[in-house]
């Protein structure tokens, strides 16, 4: 069954300076949504207010044209990667597993050399391994949305293809919408692209609309 | 049954400092008398409100993984709280006993 997520209407604002004010964002089951933005632009905001763990001076998050007070709350709609660990450090591998719903069979499917890491507690796993369970663990685990905050921050080249390739499978059962300052991979794996700017979001058709926002210089084609 | 294993994940983060406390009242309820039973749960009270301080500013991140488990805050909190009180006054009902 295909599901529409949407969040418009949000006004958010820090000591008088409206951060978000004009913004819509639309993901539907099958599509992957990019939203793109300079720092301080607001995305970690607006992607916290989409969940529902920041409060807006107004919101709507609307799914299949429904309501939601607070997202998170709301169980197996939608699951958030944040900037930071979030997994407890002292925790186990495959306890934060189970506790998702997560077969370690189906890390291992996409990871498998992740298979020696599994007994080791999170704080035993460098940085990037540490980011890359904990963002198999949002996109495998059953939810309708998966809402990805910087998600190629500290992975490897190797493991970035592999997310792309990961995020490629999972979006025909979930909407992804997904943020990093990787222009260039949230170019290649975007159904739709926002640019958020003054606090508004821009629909992107084309890459060369980045450059008129000044969002960046030129392109680079590979 | 996962989201009470999540809740006392959740618990496990101040219930060494929690069960220190309630060792304390305990021991002193027993040498001191039953009289002191009001004051003891006034501390234990207190020590919440410096629990839900240090645990909130510490384990701020960590809350994302119980909010991706679809559990609030609140809930947490009541879950927890109102469990290591509960246990609380059963330790003390027990040295009274003894």
């Amino acid at each position: 069954m295909n599901h529409t997520l949407e969040i418009d209407g949000v006004q958010l604002q820090f000591a008088h300076r409206f951060i978000l004010s004009d913004v819509y964002v639309r993901c539907d089951t099958g599509s992957i949504t990019g939203l793109l933005g300079r720092n301080g632009s607001g995305k970690s905001c607006f992607m916290q207010v989409a969940f529902g763990t920041m409060q807006a001076y107004t919101r709507s998050v609307r799914c299949n044209g429904k309501h939601i007070r607070r997202a998170y709350t709301v169980p197996g709609l939608l699951n958030y990667l944040p900037q930071f660990h979030f997994i407890p450090a002292s925790m186990k591998v495959t306890t934060a597993l189970k506790y998702y719903g997560i077969a370690p069979q189906t890390l291992f499917a996409h990871f498998p050399e992740y298979e020696p890491d599994m007994h080791k507690t999170m704080e035993e796993l460098s940085g990037g391994q540490r980011r890359m369970i904990e963002l198999s663990i949002i996109l495998l685990a059953d939810t309708k949305f998966s809402i990805l905050d910087e998600p190629f921050t500290h992975i490897m080249p190797l493991h970035v293809e592999s997310i792309i390739a990961l995020m490629q499978t999972i979006k025909h059962r979930k909407g992804i919408i997904v943020t990093d300052h990787m222009y260039k991979h949230i170019l290649q794996v975007s159904d739709t692209l926002y640019l958020l700017n003054n606090g508004k979001t821009h629909l992107i058709s084309h890459p060369n609309q980045l450059v008129q926002h000044g969002y960046v210089s030129h392109i680079l084609n590979e | 049954m996962l989201r009470l294993l999540a809740i006392w994940q959740f618990y496990k983060t101040f219930a060494p400092v929690s069960w220190l406390l309630t060792f304390l009242c305990v021991q002193l309820l027993y040498t001191a008398g039953t009289e002191t039973w009001g004051t003891a749960i006034l501390l234990k009270l207190f020590s919440y409100f410096f629990i839900y301080i240090i645990v909130r500013y510490n384990r701020r991140k960590e809350m994302f993984f119980y909010y991706n488990l679809h559990l609030p805050a609140t809930l947490l909190w009541l879950a927890s709280f109102s469990a290591d009180f509960l246990f609380f006054n059963l330790c003390m009902l027990i040295a009274t006993r003894i």
